[in-house]
C-alpha cells in the first residue's frame, strides 16, 4: 500500500507539472502609451470666494447612535446655485460632502442626511465649491470628527 | 496476444470506426456565432431596427445577452435580448434614431446543449466610410478557460464512474462478490461520483454567476439535475455493496455507473452534435468501456496485495479474466474515442489542423499520448507480467500501479478537455500616419514585441508587430502571432482577436476594427513557435481624434485643476483631490463649447501607474456631467485617461499626467 501511495503521489506531481506546461507564462506589462497630441500650459488661478461655511451638526466629537446622521451646514456670504458651468462667481456654488476622505454626495441644500454610517470614528468635511465643481482658493471648507455607535 | 488477435483488432477498428467517423456529423461544442444581421463589417445606409445573431447551438436565454455600443462605449440597444425568429437566434432592438457611426456588437451566450459559455464581438457601420469599419470577417469569439473547480469536479465524477463499473464487474465476474477491499472501493466510487457531481454543479453556478435556483430551473441546469440524481443512485448502490456482498448490489452499482455516464454524456459536447443521441451513445459506450479497463485496476491490485500478504497463491484466473475483458475494452475505447475526436474536430479532413490550432487539441494530444503509454503497459503485462505471476513475481503489481497512475492523468485531462472549445478561433484575413504604439516583453524575458496601430483611432487600424529576441534583438522565428484585445473598464465587451501575417523576418501585420471603442485596451500578443506559445502583455490607448490641449492650474493648498480642451471646444475638467498619497477622489466634469455642463451618458476613468497595469476606477455620478471616482494612491506618477459619451453620442476622450506626493 505504501508503494501504491508513492506511485499515486508521483502521479499527482506529474499532473501538476503537466497542467503548468499547458499554461502560458505572461507578465512584464508595457508602459502606457504616451502618444496623442498634447501640450500642457498653465491655467488661470482659481478664484477666491466671499463665502464661509460651518457644520452645525453633527457637532465636533458628538456620538451618534444608529446608522444615519443629520447634516446641517451654515453658509455665509454665498448662495447655492444648482447650475454647473465655467462661469465662476465668488459667491456662487454648491456643497460637496466628504466622509473619511471620499466624496459621498453633492448637494444644493445645507440640510441633508448621512446614511449607511458604520460604527467608529468618522471625519466629515463639507466644502463650498465653485459652479464648475472645483474648489475656490483658499478652499471654503469645514470639518468635524464624530463617532457612530451601533 | 498473438498475430491473429492483432489482425482481428485492426479489422474491427477499420471496419467499425471509419464508416461511423465519416458519416457522423461534426459537433460544434459551445455556441458560436453562425451568422448575424447586420453582418460583421457591413456598412448600412440606414440604421437597422434590431441586431439578430444566429448561433451554432441553442442559447439559454436566461444566461445570454447582446450589447450594442457606440464608439464611445455607450450602450445603444433599447431592450434586452429575446429569442429571434430563426432557430438558435437572439435579437436586440435598436432605437429608431440611431445616429451614424461605427457600432460594436458584443455577445455572451451559454449553450443550453452543453452548458458552456462563449463570447464574441464584431463591428458594423451606419452611414460611414466603408473603410472605417474594417474587413468583413471581423467577428471574433472566445471561450473562458475551464475553472479549477470544474476540472476537479469532472475528474472526481469520472473516478466515481470508473470505480463503480469496475468494482461491479469485479464483483460479478472477474473476482467474485467476496473480493477483498469491496467496501472501501465501493464507498470511494459512490463518494467520488456524488461529490464530483456536486462540485461540477457549483462550479457551473460560479462560472455563470447566477443563483443555484436560477441554474437548476434553466435549460442548462436540467442536465445537472439528471447528473446529480444518477450520481446519488451510485452512492446508494455503493452503500448497498458495502452492507452486503449480494450480487444484486453489484448489479445496481454497475447500472447506476452506466446511467451516470449517460447523464454526463447528455450534458457534454456530445449533446451539441447532430444527431445528438448517436454521439451521446458513443460517448457513453466510451466511458463504460474505459471503466471496464481502467476501473478494474484497483480491485485487481487490491486482490494481488491481499493474496501476497496472506501468502496464498496468486490470483491467476482472476487476472486472466480481467486481462481478457480489458483487452476488448481497450479496442472499444480506441474505436469510440476515434469517432468522438473526428466528430469534435469537424470531420476527418480537419482533425490534424484543428488538433494543432487550439488548447483543446493540445490537451487531447497529451491525453492520447498517456493512453498509448497505458495501453503499452497493458500489453507488457499481458506478454510478460501475467506469465510470471505463477512464480510469485511482483512485476504485474508494479506495472499495474503505473497504469493506474497514468489513468489518473487521463481522468484529469478528460476533465479539462470537456471544458475546452474544440474549434480553434477563426483566422483573420489581413487587409495614417499618426499612430499609437506599445512595446513590452514576456515575464520570462525571452521575447520583445513592438506593436504599432495606425491611425490609432477608435475603429479600423493597421497593426504591425516586430517580434525580437529579448537579449540579442534578432528577429524571432515564429509560426504565428495573434493579438487579443480587451477594453479596460468595458466588461460588457467581449475580447476579440486578430491573427497577423508574417511580412518579413520578425515582422507581422494585420488589419481590423478590434480597437472599436475609444479608450485603453489590454492587448496580449501571443507568439507561437512550434508547440509553445509566449504571451506579451501590451497596452494601447486610442488617440483622441483632433488631439487635446491640456492646461493645469496649480496653487498651494489646492489640488491641480486640469482642463482638457478637445476638438469643437468641448472640455473635460479633472482634478485628483487631495492629490497626495492615501484616499483620493478623481473628479471629472464635462463642458460644452459654451461652458455649460455637458450631460454624459457614460464615463470610464482609467488609472495607469508608471510602469504598471491600467485599471478602470469605479465612478459615481454626482450630476448630469460630473462624476467622481474614489481611489487609494501611493506616491508616484500616474497617467489618467478619461473616456466619456455625451447624451448626443459625441465622444470625449483625453488624458493627463498626475504626480502624487507623500501626504
Amino acid at each position: 500500500m505504501r508503494r501504491v501511495s508513492a506511485m499515486r503521489g508521483r502521479a499527482i506531481v506529474s499532473l501538476v507539472m503537466t497542467a503548468a506546461l499547458l499554461a502560458a507564462c505572461t507578465s512584464d506589462p508595457a508602459p502606457p502609451d504616451g502618444s496623442g497630441a498634447t501640450s500642457v500650459s498653465p491655467a488661470a488661478d482659481r478664484p477666491s470666494s466671499t463665502a464661509s461655511i460651518a457644520i452645525v451638526s453633527p457637532k465636533q466629537s458628538e456620538v451618534i447612535h444608529g446608522s444615519t446622521a443629520q447634516l446641517k451646514a451654515k453658509l455665509t456670504g454665498g448662495e447655492i446655485v444648482q447650475q454647473t458651468s465655467t462661469d465662476l462667481q465668488p459667491d456662487q456654488g454648491h456643497l460637496h460632502v466628504i466622509l473619511d476622505d471620499h466624496l459621498v454626495t453633492m448637494t444644493a441644500s445645507t440640510d441633508t442626511m448621512l446614511t449607511d454610517l458604520t460604527p467608529g470614528e468618522h471625519i466629515l468635511e463639507v466644502e463650498f465649491v465653485a459652479n464648475d465643481h472645483a474648489p475656490f482658493d483658499p478652499r471654503v471648507l469645514a470639518k468635524v470628527t464624530f463617532e457612530v455607535q451601533g | 496476444m498473438n498475430r491473429a488477435w492483432i489482425r482481428r483488432s485492426i479489422v474491427v477498428l477499420v471496419l467499425g470506426v471509419l464508416p461511423v467517423a465519416l458519416l457522423a456529423g461534426p459537433a460544434t461544442a459551445h455556441a458560436e456565432l453562425e451568422s448575424s444581421d447586420p453582418a460583421a463589417g457591413v456598412v448600412l445606409d440606414q440604421a437597422p431596427s434590431q441586431v439578430t445573431i444566429v448561433f451554432t447551438e441553442p442559447p439559454d436565454l436566461a444566461f445570454s445577452a447582446i450589447t450594442v455600443l457606440n464608439a464611445g462605449g455607450q450602450e445603444m440597444q433599447s431592450g434586452p435580448a429575446v429569442g429571434g425568429d430563426a432557430p438558435r437566434s437572439l435579437a436586440v432592438p435598436l432605437p429608431a434614431d440611431l445616429p451614424d457611426g461605427v457600432y460594436t456588437v458584443s455577445w455572451t451566450v451559454v449553450s443550453s446543449a452543453d452548458g458552456h459559455a462563449s463570447a464574441g464581438s464584431f463591428a458594423f457601420g451606419v452611414g460611414v466610410d466603408p473603410a472605417s469599419v474594417g474587413p468583413a470577417q471581423t467577428q471574433q469569439s472566445s471561450t473562458p478557460t475551464p475553472s479549477a473547480a470544474s476540472v476537479i469536479g469532472k475528474a472526481m465524477l469520472y473516478v466515481g464512474i470508473l470505480l463503480s463499473i469496475g468494482v461491479a464487474l469485479a464483483g460479478l465476474w472477474t473476482i467474485g462478490p467476496a473480493m477483498p477491499g469491496r467496501r472501501s472501493i465501493a464507498l470511494a466510487a459512490g463518494g467520488f461520483a456524488a461529490a464530483g457531481a456536486i462540485v461540477m454543479l457549483f462550479a457551473e453556478r460560479s462560472s455563470l454567476d447566477v443563483s443555484l435556483g436560477d441554474l437548476l430551473s434553466s435549460d442548462t441546469g436540467r442536465a445537472y439535475v439528471w447528473l446529480l440524481g444518477a450520481s446519488l443512485v451510485v452512492l446508494v448502490a455503493a452503500i448497498a455493496v458495502v452492507a452486503s456482498p449480494a450480487r444484486w448490489g453489484f448489479v445496481l452499482l454497475g447500472l447506476a455507473g452506466i446511467v451516470t455516464a449517460a447523464a454526463r454524456a447528455a450534458g457534454g459536447h456530445a449533446a451539441a452534435a447532430s444527431p445528438a443521441w448517436f454521439q451521446e451513445a458513443i460517448q457513453t459506450v466510451h466511458m463504460v468501456a474505459a471503466s471496464v479497463w481502467v476501473g478494474g485496476f484497483v480491485p485487481i491490485l487490491v486482490l494481488l496485495r491481499a493474496r501476497r500478504r496472506a501468502e496464498e497463491s496468486p490470483p491467476i484466473d482472476e487476472v486472466r479474466r480481467f486481462s481478457s475483458a480489458a483487452g476488448w475494452a481497450v479496442l472499444v475505447v480506441v474505436a469510440t474515442g476515434l469517432v468522438r475526436v473526428v466528430n469534435e474536430e469537424g470531420g476527418l479532413g480537419s482533425v490534424w489542423s484543428r488538433l494543432t490550432d487550439s488548447s483543446y487539441g493540445t490537451t487531447l494530444i497529451v491525453k492520447v499520448s498517456v493512453v498509448v503509454v497505458v495501453i503499452a503497459l497493458g500489453a507488457w503485462n499481458r506478454l510478460l507480467s501475467i506469465p510470471r505471476l505463477a512464480d510469485g513475481d511482483r512485476l504485474l503489481s508494479r506495472v499495474m500501479t503505473a497504469e493506474a497512475a497514468g489513468a489518473l492523468v487521463i481522468v484529469v485531462t478528460t476533465g479539462l478537455l470537456t471544458g475546452l472549445n474544440p474549434e480553434p478561433p477563426e483566422p483573420q484575413a489581413p487587409s495614417t500616419p499618426a499612430s499609437i504604439s506599445a512595446s513590452g516583453s514576456d515575464f520570462a524575458t525571452t521575447t520583445r514585441i513592438a506593436l504599432t496601430a495606425t491611425p490609432g483611432l477608435a475603429g479600423p487600424n493597421d497593426f504591425s508587430a516586430d517580434v525580437t529576441d529579448y537579449d540579442t534583438g534578432e528577429p524571432v522565428v515564429a509560426t504565428g502571432v495573434r493579438l487579443r484585445f480587451e477594453p479596460v473598464g468595458r466588461s460588457q465587451v467581449a475580447t476579440s482577436e486578430l491573427d497577423l501575417v508574417q511580412t518579413g523576418s520578425g515582422a507581422w501585420t494585420g488589419s481590423g476594427a478590434q480597437l472599436s471603442l475609444a479608450g485603453v485596451w489590454d492587448v496580449t500578443a501571443q507568439v507561437q513557435s512550434g508547440s509553445s506559445t509566449t504571451e506579451v502583455p501590451l497596452v494601447l490607448t486610442t488617440r483622441p481624434p483632433g488631439g487635446q490641449q491640456v492646461s493645469v492650474a496649480s496653487q498651494e493648498g489646492l489640488p491641480d485643476i486640469v482642463t482638457i480642451t478637445l476638438a469643437g471646444g468641448l472640455q473635460l475638467q479633472c482634478y485628483v483631490d487631495p492629490g497626495t498619497s492615501g484616499g483620493n477622489d478623481v473628479h471629472v466634469t464635462a463642458f460644452d463649447a459654451s461652458g455649460s455642463e455637458l450631460p454624459l451618458s457614460d464615463l470610464v476613468v482609467v488609472l495607469t501607474p508608471e510602469g504598471g497595469d491600467p485599471r478602470a476606477l469605479p465612478d459615481k455620478r454626482l450630476s448630469a456631467g460630473h462624476f467622481s471616482a474614489p481611489v487609494t494612491l501611493d506616491a508616484g506618477s500616474y497617467r489618467i485617461d478619461v473616456i466619456a459619451s455625451a447624451k448626443d453620442a459625441s465622444i470625449l476622450q483625453g488624458w493627463f499626467p498626475q504626480d502624487v506626493a507623500d501626504a
